[in-house]
């Protein structure tokens, strides 16, 4: 994996490297929009980290740079600036994740880790979360080297799922993801999906697992 | 009462003393004119009404005797007038009894005595000093027959007017100018109306499409009557103003956190480099309630200093998407939050962006004062309220009030606690005229209730 990290304060810049690094691949800073873009142009990078008042002008500007890109970096942008208008705009200019400081580190890299994730499904069709790795353009899903047999219905929830690990898939989502709009669906259908698709990881050992959460809808969680 | 500040209201009235005013002006105009040119029918006019005057007023008293008796101001007035000069006379008489005044000349005293029973009005001239007058005989048609007979009246000018206005006001013409005027008067109230309350409608309805969005809509120019450009162009000036302020204040904010935040990243980043666990879980935690007060002050700031844009949103929706943000760190400190909402849409007029600050401080406190517990629920009820219960230590009734003051920490509340959590959320009900009630769950837990206001009208089903 390879970061760029755009921050303008260098002790701030230095702390953003080193903890990326441990966590998730090597990382270069660059203090400027423009030296950033050129960097883009340059080499390919897979997780771009922007801070938003750069010398030059607002990290926000580089957006329309990193979705010309192929393959598109996912990107992360790191803001003070928390206003709701700040954060819509943000997203709407095709940021992948926001996060606002100051920030747990922890909180950065589970972000990172997930929209990096995000990614690898869309670009390659093929994604890992803990020892459970799945495969979309095989529709499959193996846990470590094992491959596991999953019906249609149970691989799209695990799809949904893994697509969001880590974070919570409201059931309507998940409903929308595994039926299309004809189907009749029952309530407890999908229900007995997820506890099927539960038992084949738990049986599997996998050390990833489907946790309920209660009237939003379902989480697959690393144990 | 009250008089109802209408514009139509006033003009009306004007309109209708303007046209009294001009009539009342235009018939003594013209009677003047009239009196100004012509002598002979000055004095015929006078002599005429003094004699009907005399007329209208002679009667009897309940003991028979023959008595003038003259009712009005104004007749009286004229009667009065004419009693007081020197040349003036009158003989009334009904065949039996007579009233007279002044001199009756010898020469006129021949005319009517002689004059014929069946001749009924006789007017002639006579010739006094060296002054010629003009007499009037009249006999009404009562029994027993009345003679009237009056000579000598010499009136001013001013004096004839108020004969002659005497004279014609009871007459049908006013009647006919009177409901010409009220006509006038109820056209006029409804044309003004037209023509004024139209256009001020007219741009009411384009100022009432203003949103509130910062450099939004104007009231548009295209479309104002010239009469109200001013107004209309003040009011934009003013709407500008208000978004050059809003505008310098969210720089501000923008600055104030960029200034206040990096500096609070750099150093929760660098914690991590201490090596002692100990020392570095209390400066971890010290640094979280610094950023927690930085965020919490600087959304104070914000929701005070701008005016939120409502939208028709369910409640329940709202909220499920916010507390789903929330699992998984509640989940990191071993919490999990459960979610109920009632069957079917929830629906409230209100900002869903100051709702989420709402419920993500109080899901945060919640999680912060209720550290170690099990379970927090968030539910949304049909009557329009979120309620999130916890099973921590709760806030003791004396101090619940003032915990929605900002900088107020509870009692037993833990130290990384800012004190402004519920400040916020109650601003934020606040806007939303709604309220906050801070209660007590069955095990001593902390019930926080958001109750919103019923919606003033249900959206139309798109």
């Amino acid at each position: 994996m390879r970061i760029l990290i755009v921050e303008d304060d260098r002790e701030l810049a230095s702390s953003l490297k080193s903890m990326m690094e441990a966590a998730i691949g090597v990382a270069d800073v660059f203090e400027t929009v423009a030296d950033a873009e050129a960097a883009l142009l340059a080499f390919k990078f897979d997780l771009v980290i922007i801070d938003r008042n750069l010398p030059d002008g607002d990290g926000l500007s580089l957006l329309p740079t990193l979705r010309q890109l192929r393959p598109r970096p996912a990107t992360v942008v790191l803001t003070a600036l928390d206003d709701p208008i700040d954060i819509v705009s943000a997203l709407d200019k095709g940021a992948d994740e926001y996060v606002g400081k100051p920030f747990e580190p922890m909180e950065l890299i589970a972000r990172a880790r997930a929209v990096l994730r995000r990614y690898s499904l869309d670009e390659t069709g093929c994604t890992q979360f803990g020892n459970l790795s799945f495969d979309l353009t095989n529709r499959s899903a193996m846990i470590g080297e094992n491959a596991m047999s999953i019906p249609r219905r149970e691989l799209a929830v695990l799809e949904a799922l893994i697509r969001r690990a880590g974070r919570v898939v409201q059931r309507d989502n998940l409903e929308a993801a595994v039926y299309n709009i004809d189907e009749e669906i029952e309530s407890n259908v999908l229900d007995s999906h997820v506890s099927r698709l539960r038992k084949r990881l738990r049986e599997g050992n996998c050390n990833a697992t489907i946790r309920t959460i209660r009237g939003i809808g379902y989480m697959l969680v690393q144990e | 009462m009250e008089r109802p500040n209408s514009i139509a209201f006033p003009v009306a009235i004007v309109l209708i003393l303007g046209m009294a005013l001009m009539m009342v002006i235009s018939t003594v105009l013209t009677v003047a004119v009239f009196l100004l040119t012509d002598g002979q029918s000055r004095k015929k006019i006078a002599v005429e009404s003094v004699v009907e005057l005399l007329q209208d007023g002679v009667g009897y008293d309940h003991t028979g005797k023959f008595v003038l008796e003259v009712e009005g101001v104004i007749a009286e007035k004229i009667i009065r007038l004419s009693e007081e000069q020197s040349d003036f006379w009158y003989f009334i008489s009904d065949g039996t009894q007579s009233i007279i005044h002044g001199a009756v000349p010898a020469s006129v005293q021949g005319i009517i005595d002689t004059t014929s029973p069946q001749v009924f009005s006789s007017e002639f001239s006579y010739v006094k000093g060296h002054q010629r007058f003009l007499g009037l005989r009249k006999l009404n048609a009562e029994d027993p027959p009345k003679l009237v007979v009056v000579g000598g009246v010499s009136f001013s000018n001013a004096e004839t007017l108020l004969v002659v206005l005497r004279e014609i006001w009871p007459q049908g013409l006013y009647h006919l100018l009177g409901i010409v005027l009220v006509a006038t008067a109820t056209i006029a109230v409804v044309a003004v109306k037209r023509t004024i309350a139209t256009p001020v409608r007219r741009v009411v309805d384009s100022a009432e499409q203003i949103d509130g969005l910062p450099n939004g809509r104007r009231i548009s120019d295209r479309d104002t009557p010239i009469e109200l450009k001013p107004m209309v162009a003040a009011f934009n000036s003013a709407l500008s103003c208000i978004d050059n302020a809003f505008e310098a204040q969210r720089n501000f904010l923008a600055n104030a956190s960029h200034e206040l935040r990096t500096p609070l990243t750099k150093l929760r980043l660098k914690l991590d480099l201490v090596k002692d666990p100990d020392v570095r879980d209390v400066l971890v935690r010290d640094a979280a309630r610094l950023a927690s007060i930085v965020t919490t002050s600087l959304q104070l700031a914000r929701l005070s200093g701008q005016s939120l844009t409502f939208a028709a949103i369910d409640l329940a929706v709202v909220a499920r998407a916010i507390i789903a943000e929330h699992v998984p760190s509640a989940m990191n400190q071993g919490m999990d939050i459960e979610f109920k909402a009632s069957e079917g849409r929830v629906m409230i007029s209100g900002s869903e962006p100051a709702i989420r600050v709402a419920l993500d401080n109080l899901i945060i406190n919640a999680m912060r004062h209720a550290r170690g517990t099990e379970v927090l629920v968030v539910e949304v009820l049909q009557a329009r309220i979120v309620r999130v219960t916890d099973e921590g230590p709760g806030i003791p009734a004396a101090e619940r009030e003032k915990m929605l003051r900002p900088f107020v920490r509870g009692s037993s509340s833990a130290s990384e606690g800012t004190g402004m959590g519920l400040a916020i959320v109650s601003q934020i009900m606040m806007a939303h005229n709604g309220s906050v009630t801070l209660g007590e769950a069955a095990d001593g837990g902390l019930v926080v209730d958001l109750a919103f206001p019923k919606i003033a009208k249900e959206p139309a089903p798109s």
